[in-house]
């Protein structure tokens, strides 16, 4: 595991617990407490789960982020998965803007009401415009009776695997990008523009739903082998960044882990990014 | 914190997010009766960043000094790596010096992190004041030194979220020139004559902006958030287009 380790954090008198870590995990990880249950019963830590089509392995999890943890707030990332006919994966992952408090019910709305669309054909940017205009319903109805507010980010993509390639369609709104993981080991991100670095210092600023259009940006995509990811920024920043992340996470997902291996790597700990996780990965049935 | 529980490594991370903030406090001599309330007051906000593990990861802290001249006392870093040294009354009250020491540090230690692979956020400057400058150059230096023009591209580009709190004698009218830059910076004016509760609301106020930057949660990542000082007396504004 290049640049990893599976990391002992201990309190006293209480359990032992291990998780992964990706190079230095930071205070946070080892010693924000879990917390009490969230206070509108429902919302989990975490969410797994791993599916197959013709041709394809899909594992997909969603996991609180230290931040919420610290916060005693729920996760706000989400994500939904379905198929259009045999062989065509359809998946949505969705980060709830954190400072809004009702964002993990936008989360979870945009993602499920964006693979209904695509499941009853509807092509990627009608699909986020209809979406768009429910999720701006929600937020008008939660405001009025002042329930919270919210919004969100949003990636949809399907995608088949056929010939030795991937070919698909990805649509985006906000800064959740799809990554092809090559045979080579090497990352590529498929959804061009998301990161914006250059600048002389970093920002969390970003463009989530509802928007006053409903549009969405999008791109079709053909690439050989390997295996494809959809993500939150939680993972996709420090992965962006980071050589070390790169290669380990490169190391672990070059073949579909076991599902709940799979959701403790994509909570891997990592100094001071404390955002909530989210990866939908897909491979080749037996890549 | 264990070292034998947690187990960290003091190298460099790439892509590790760092919100840098720097506390320049006056030690002019007119400070000379209220070191010590002053530095209680940075003990404490030392013991409140630490008990925030998700603060601490991310918040580094620069602390400075200036009277004629001035100077890093210590570096920016993690607070549960560093010692708050014990400050000291100096000389007069050069506001020139503060900034350009501070557009010196911020620079430097911008292009460090970026040069290891960190992320940063635009540095906060706390600006701590109990005087009126004694340097009749001192708004020049600040144009000079911390501000920038982003339709001549002129000035520092790296410049912080510049936060003047003031006490005592501290005009509140330069005050009001200090908060930079549009829609980010804010300053403070404190009119008691209790210096030790000014300094204590001050300091409880930049405890509150650290550890609730750190904690908010914007798209999940932190941002700068302000608080006001709770102390009678005291007024506030939004940063003024004066440059």
């Amino acid at each position: 595991m290049t640049g990893a380790e599976m990391t002992v954090a201990e309190s006293d008198g209480g359990p032992a617990a291990m998780f992964p870590a990706i190079g230095n995990p930071g205070r946070a990880a080892f010693e924000v407490p879990d917390g009490p249950p969230p206070a509108r019963v429902g919302p989990s830590d975490i969410e797994l789960s791993a599916a197959s089509l013709p041709g394809l392995v899909i594992r997909a999890a969603s996991v609180r982020g230290v931040q919420h943890r610290a916060q005693h707030t729920v996760r706000q990332d989400a994500f939904a998965l379905g198929q259009v006919a045999d062989r065509v994966a359809v998946v949505a992952v969705c980060d709830g803007v954190g400072s809004l408090d009702r964002s993990d019910y936008a989360s979870a709305l945009v993602s499920r009401q964006l693979v209904g669309h695509a499941m009853a054909g509807t092509p990627w940017p009608y699909a986020f415009a209809a979406v768009n205009t429910e999720l701006a319903k929600e937020v008008a109805e939660f405001e009025a009776t002042a329930s919270g507010a919210m919004a969100t980010t949003a990636l949809a993509v399907s995608v088949s695997f056929s010939g030795g390639c991937w070919l698909g369609e990805a649509a985006w709104v906000g800064d959740s990008p799809l990554w092809h993981l090559g045979d080579d080991g090497v990352w590529r991100p498929l959804t061009v523009g998301i990161t914006a670095d250059g600048h002389a210092y970093h920002s969390s600023g970003v463009r989530p739903l509802p928007t006053a259009d409903g549009s969405a940006s999008w791109c079709s995509f053909r690439c050989p082998g390997g295996a494809l990811f959809a993500m939150t920024d939680g993972v996709s920043n420090p992965l962006a960044w980071a050589a070390d992340v790169q290669g380990t996470l490169a190391s672990w997902w070059a073949r579909p882990p076991d599902p709940l291996a799979f959701a403790a790597q994509v909570g891997f700990a990592r100094k001071a990014h404390i955002d909530d996780r989210t990866v939908v990965g897909i491979w080749p049935d037996g890549g | 914190m264990s070292e034998e529980l947690v187990r960290e490594r003091q190298a460099a991370e790439q892509g590790q997010l760092v919100m840098p903030f720097y506390l320049i406090c006056d030690v002019s001599y007119s400070m000379l009766n209220d070191m010590a309330a002053l530095n209680d007051c940075l003990q404490r906000l030392r013991r409140a960043i630490v008990a925030k593990p998700v603060v601490d990861d991310v918040a580094h802290i620069c602390i400075m000094t200036f009277s004629d001249t001035a100077k890093v006392v210590m570096p920016l870093g993690q607070m549960s790596e560093h010692q708050v040294p014990t400050l000291s009354v100096e000389g007069g009250t050069n506001y020139g010096a503060a900034f350009r020491e501070l557009a010196n540090t911020v620079k430097r230690d911008a292009d460090l992190l970026k040069q290891q692979g960190y992320k940063i956020y635009r540095p906060c400057a706390f600006f701590l004041t109990d005087g009126e400058p004694l340097d009749d150059d001192w708004w020049d230096t600040f144009k000079n030194t911390l501000t920038y023009n982003r339709t001549t591209r002129v000035g520092m580009r790296q410049h912080p979220v510049f936060v003047p709190y003031g006490f005592r004698d501290a005009p509140e009218d330069v005050l009001r020139k200090l908060a930079y830059p549009l829609e980010r910076g804010k300053w403070y004016h404190i009119k008691s004559h209790d210096i030790e509760q000014a300094l204590d609301g001050i300091i409880n106020a930049i405890m509150t902006s650290v550890v609730s930057s750190g904690m908010s949660s914007q798209t999940g990542q932190p941002t700068l958030v302000h608080a006001q000082p709770n102390v009678p007396g005291m007024s506030s504004g939004d940063a003024e287009d004066f440059i």
